[in-house]
């Protein structure tokens, strides 16, 4: 017989999944990629690339102050998630992320053979 | 109080669709991200907008009658653009401040005294 006492289930805080706006460029050394992530801070952000696939996850805590009420909206956390195929150009190695002001901006420079050359003309 | 939400006069409409659909759709429900939010205190309302890659030497926030504007350069050159609020009612004129971090801003309208709670004491 089980005797274990049975106690409340904590209810588990909400957890809303989105996919962020971004925006991408490519430039002749490189491709950008810019993400927005409000409210996303560098410790609950990961990016990371695997066979030509770039993810990116971001968890934005909801933090409200005390006595603060609520009026809109909902009190869930959000995750950001985001799976961009990047191709066989990208240098994996010498790929730059950089989170400012709730915007993740990727660098991903091209690996020297994929980049334009100049041909001279005789 | 009204708050500025563009999206309400679709509530109705999609609302009863999906909720109708909803074992069917739950894969497939488009998700709106909510970039506006509202709160209280006793002293205050306070709204939390998103503007990602938006730092406070982009942003210019002007106050006419009962609109807040706020106009923004953003991180792609060139690019600019515009939102709107509407200042909740029964505020003091002046008790507006604006904190942005983290590409999330909140401002804070402090309440007319009027509308703080006042405990009466009874004689």
């Amino acid at each position: 017989m089980n005797s274990e006492i049975e106690t409340n289930c904590a209810p588990e805080k909400k957890l809303e999944r989105f996919k962020p706006h971004y925006s991408s460029e490519y430039s002749d050394d490189a491709w950008e990629v810019k993400v927005a992530l409000p409210g996303v801070l560098k410790e609950d952000l990961t990016v990371s690339v695997e066979n030509e696939i770039l993810e990116i996850g971001g968890l934005r805590r909801n933090v409200e102050p005390d006595g603060w009420k609520r009026l809109t909206g909902s009190d869930a956390d959000r995750r950001y998630e985001l799976k961009l195929d990047v191709g066989p150009e990208v240098d994996d190695s010498k790929i730059e992320a950089k989170l400012e002001y709730g915007e993740l901006v990727i660098r991903l420079p091209l690996k020297e053979e994929a980049k334009p050359k100049n041909i001279q003309v005789t | 109080m009204t708050y500025n939400n563009p999206l309400s006069a679709f509530d109705s409409i999609f609302g009863e669709a999906f909720d109708a659909f909803a074992p069917l759709l739950e894969a497939h429900r488009p998700r709106t991200e909510c970039s506006l939010e509202w709160f209280e205190d006793d002293a205050n309302y306070f709204a939390r907008l998103d503007l990602p890659g938006v730092n406070k030497e982009n942003l210019n926030l002007v106050v006419e009658s009962d609109v807040i504007s706020l106009s923004m350069t953003g991180s792609n050159e060139g690019s600019s653009h515009e939102r709107k609020l509407r200042v909740p009612e029964n505020v003091e004129a002046d008790g507006l401040t604006a904190k942005l971090e983290d590409g999330v801003l909140t401002l804070t309208f402090r309440k007319s005294p009027e509308r703080v709670p006042v405990s009466i004491e009874v004689a």
